[in-house]
């Protein structure tokens, strides 16, 4: 039975491709937009963090713990001695997955070039291990700290120029050391540094940790950093430092619990993206509800069709969810794969150049960081999206009563129409107490041709302004295929038309070969007026909505038969027999206009005359009168287009 | 078999209610085939409705072989109409994405036959409605004869004890509707199944063991 409810609604999926696609579509981009603004986030975050713990900060860093709490750390600073000794225990421990280790120490006072002088904040660094454990600090002059200069240091772009100092210069570095005495030492300065902040950039100053020592006067420093070659071994890599430091003073700090900036973006971002993502998911919900809906609703009947026959409630409602499960699943991998070729072609450009963030000083490239996480969120996202409309259409289609829905009726129907309603597209016919579903069905019941055997005589009569003489065709039917003959032409002139799924083709007596009747050819002239007489409404075209006074169809394929890409039909008031009907290229242009006119024939109304108009070659009008129709067995070899003429001797004949 | 027992059906339409069934009470027995007749909206299709079990008596009771239907929650009505019922609706309502085949199948997958021994039932019943041939076409492909077969081939295919019809012959030519017809009768007398069906057609009223003439909603 799963089986069976699952074929039937993959079927079902299939059963209107354009709208399937449209939905899909939808949310495929939907799912797309949510996925690739996830990768910018994350990308940012990946950023901020790459950026923090490859600034000298490590990954991790080892310090006291008091060092980590105190409101004064500088009360509690480690001997230099005890950090190599834990430094040297790290390194043993974590092996290949150490990038570099470094001893670190803030240092503050006054640097002057004897001219000019400026506050500076410091970081002292091991200069053997600086390049590598501050990879993303960009030295935009000079060279970076080095061991065989131990004097050496780095200043911050604006700090430079507030000083006037440039590479090669000496300054003096004056401080407060940790015993509270005035200090100064004699420096050179090697590089200058620039970040994506100003205002660090303006104090910046980097130097080595044996000049730092020595102009402190101490062996007291604050931290050891630890960088690691991946940022994602950062848990792994805290957990064995942990264990080392065990039963000491010594305590670690992850880059994502220093990295107060870090955080913050990290909040904003998050609630930013959280609210985008809700929004993109009840738009998506909203836009695929109302699609499923009107789905639904056309195939109201067909639903109470299968609770007629045994299907359960429960039956239903899963073949319609999952419908919309196979539509989000299909959907949202699509959506996923659209935003992974995307973020690869970004990459391959070189990510989006972007202006600077606030409070940086450069810009940067946006890429999208896209992993198995966010195309699962998303991917769920999709499902559920169709599946909630679903299984809310589902509730109350099965709730319905089944004779009512069978007849097409509208009784406990107006629940559902709400959402087209509040979308302003269609709505319903609740006026005259239809759906335009039942509505097309009793149009076709008015259909002056039956769809079965028969043969009837239809009269052209041009009404234009060429006014010429009536043609009278003789019209054999047999299922989808009709063939016409010319009957009022002289026997030398005589034409013959066959129509079918397949296409059109016309043949006169004296020519060898039938012609094929193009598509286009089919919307022009007399081939298109006999193409509106056959026009089969409810077999080739879906009701799509209905607007008092109009029902408009369209196609359910693009196959020959369904030759318009819309129809419309309008109802005089209280009546279900439509006296107007619009038909339309493509292209969307108007093609033909038909009036109809009905009569009552043997207690049944039916369809008797149509005019219709040219709407390209305006003024050419022609009425046609429908004859009675008489049942005759007709054989599939009359509809052959390499025998219209056998074909056309032979319908004479009877 | 199948008993009415003084049903009453009133809806609402245009702000008026409407008295579609007043106090109706019929039998059906096994084996026997009833003509319902009656003029346009005199409550006909309502009564298989009711039979049928998908639409609601306001009062009155539904009987089928012993047991009260009119009682029994959704599940078991599902179930009656899945096992028990057959039913031939004027308007054919086959399903559209499905074949010939398909839509016989389906009261058979439901009743949660395998698919082979389904497509095995449906093929029968399809060549007894004469539509060998015609099994993989979809709806769209048939003539209304042919539609209507398949309608009734897929009533028939899980065997039920009551076939419903409502005017089975109202799409067809004279030939087409009588050998319809007679497939009904046959397959309702070799079957021990009570039938009953609505029509307008004077010329297959002769032909039912019985005849109830429906006016206003009550037995003429």
């Amino acid at each position: 039975m799963t089986s069976t409810i699952v074929k039937l609604a993959f079927k079902n999926l299939g059963r209107n491709p354009r709208r399937t696609l449209v939905t899909g579509g939808g949310i495929a981009v939907g799912a797309a937009g949510i996925l690739l603004l996830y990768g910018f986030v994350h990308f940012a975050y990946w950023g901020l963090a790459e950026r923090f713990a490859r600034s000298g900060n490590g990954q991790i860093q080892i310090a006291d713990g008091n060092w980590f709490r105190s409101a004064v750390p500088e009360a509690h600073r480690s001997s230099k001695a005890n950090l190599e000794v834990v430094a040297d225990k790290v390194r043993a421990q974590l092996g290949d997955q150490v990038e570099a280790l470094s001893l670190r120490r803030k240092v503050s006072g006054i640097v002057s070039t004897g001219s000019r002088s400026e506050i500076f904040v410091g970081t002292a660094f091991d200069p053997a291990t600086y390049r590598r454990i501050s990879a993303s600090v960009s030295v935009v002059a000079g060279k970076t700290l080095s061991p065989t200069e131990p004097q050496g240091v780095i200043l911050g772009r604006v700090l430079a120029k507030r000083i006037e100092a440039k590479p090669g210069d000496n300054i003096s570095l004056l401080v407060t050391t940790d015993r509270g005495v005035p200090n100064a030492m004699d420096a050179t300065v090697i590089g200058i540094s620039a970040s994506d902040s100003k205002e660090l950039d303006a104090v910046s100053l980097t130097l080595s940790l044996p000049l730092a020592l020595n102009l402190m006067e101490t062996d007291q420093v604050d931290s050891l950093a630890v960088g690691l070659k991946q940022t994602s071994q950062t848990m792994m890599a805290e957990q064995k430092i942990d264990a080392l430091l065990q039963g000491t003073p010594l305590e670690t700090r992850r880059w994502d619990e220093l990295a107060d900036y870090y955080r913050s973006v990290k909040a904003l971002y998050g609630r930013i993206f959280s609210f985008v993502e809700l929004v993109l998911f009840v738009l998506t919900i909203l836009a695929v509800a109302n699609t499923v809906m009107m789905a639904l609703l056309e195939r109201r009947a067909e639903l109470a069709l299968l609770q007629a026959i045994g299907m359960r409630r429960h039956q239903i409602a899963a073949m319609i969810v999952c419908e919309g499960l196979g539509l989000g699943f299909g959907a949202g991998l699509t959506g996923i794969l659209i935003a992974f070729a995307f973020s690869w072609l970004v990459q391959l450009w070189g990510g989006i150049p972007m202006p600077p963030a606030p409070g940086s000083s450069e810009g940067y490239r946006l890429n999208f960081l896209l992993d198995y996480r966010g195309a699962t969120m998303v991917l769920g996202i999709a499902i559920l999206s169709p599946v909630i409309a679903s299984l809310w259409g589902s509730r109350r289609m099965v709730q319905s009563n089944i004779a009512t829905a069978l007849s097409g009726g509208i009784r406990s129907l107006v629940p559902l129409l709400l959402l087209p309603v509040f979308f302003g597209s269609a709505t319903p016919a609740a006026a005259a107490g239809l759906n335009p579903d039942a509505r097309l069905r009793l149009v076709d019941s008015l259909r002056a041709i039956p769809d079965d055997n028969f043969i009837l005589q239809t009269t052209f009569m041009p009404l234009g302004e060429k006014n010429s003489n009536p043609i009278i065709y003789r019209v054999a039917g047999k299922g989808d295929r009709y063939l016409a003959i010319a009957i009022s032409e002289s026997a030398g002139n005589r034409m013959v038309i066959l129509s079918s799924d397949a296409g059109m083709w016309m043949q006169k007596q004296g020519m060898r070969k039938p012609m094929r009747i193009s598509p286009s050819q089919r919307l022009l002239g007399q081939a298109s007026t006999a193409d509106v007489v056959n026009v089969r409404w409810g077999s080739d075209y879906f009701a799509e909505s209905y607007q008092a006074p109009t029902l408009r169809l369209v196609p359910k394929s693009t196959t020959a038969a369904a030759a318009y890409s819309k129809i419309e039909l309008d109802f005089p008031a209280d009546s279900l027999c439509p006296q107007l009907a619009r038909f339309y290229a493509r292209s969307g242009k108007l093609l033909k206009i038909a009036n109809y006119e009905y009569q009552h024939k043997a207690g049944k109304l039916r369809l008797v005359s149509a005019i219709i108009h040219d709407a390209i070659r305006t003024g050419d009008k022609t009425k046609v009168i429908f004859g009675e129709a008489h049942r005759a067995d007709l054989g599939a070899n009359l509809f052959n287009p390499q025998n219209l003429i056998g074909a056309a001797h032979e319908i004479e004949a009877r | 078999m199948l008993e009415l027992k003084q049903v009453t059906k009133t809806y609402a339409s245009e702000g008026r209610l409407v008295t579609a069934l007043n106090h109706f009470s019929i039998q059906v027995a096994a084996g026997e085939s009833v003509a319902l007749i009656g003029q346009s909206g005199s409550g006909k299709s309502t009564v298989l409705n009711i039979a049928g079990l998908i639409d609601e008596p306001n009062g009155g009771e539904v009987w089928f072989e012993g047991r009260n239907l009119t009682t029994v929650d959704q599940k078991h009505r599902s179930i009656f109409r899945r096992d028990q019922l057959g039913y031939v609706f004027q308007n054919f309502h086959l399903v559209p994405v499905l074949s010939v085949r398909e839509n016989v199948m389906l009261p058979a997958l439901l009743q949660g036959k395998k698919s082979s021994e389904a497509a095995r039932d449906a093929d029968f019943f399809l060549h007894r409605v004469g539509l060998k041939g015609f099994e993989s076409r979809k709806p769209y492909a048939l003539s209304g004869g042919q539609r209507q077969r398949t309608a009734i081939a897929r009533a028939l295919v899980n065997r039920p004890r009551l076939i419903l019809a409502d005017e089975p012959t109202a799409n067809l030519d004279s030939h087409s509707g009588q050998q319809v017809c007679d497939l009904l009768f046959e397959l309702c007398a070799e079957g021990q199944s009570a039938l009953l069906f609505v029509t307008h057609d004077p010329g297959l009223v002769p032909q039912a063991n019985r005849t109830v003439c429906i006016k206003d909603g009550r037995s003429a």
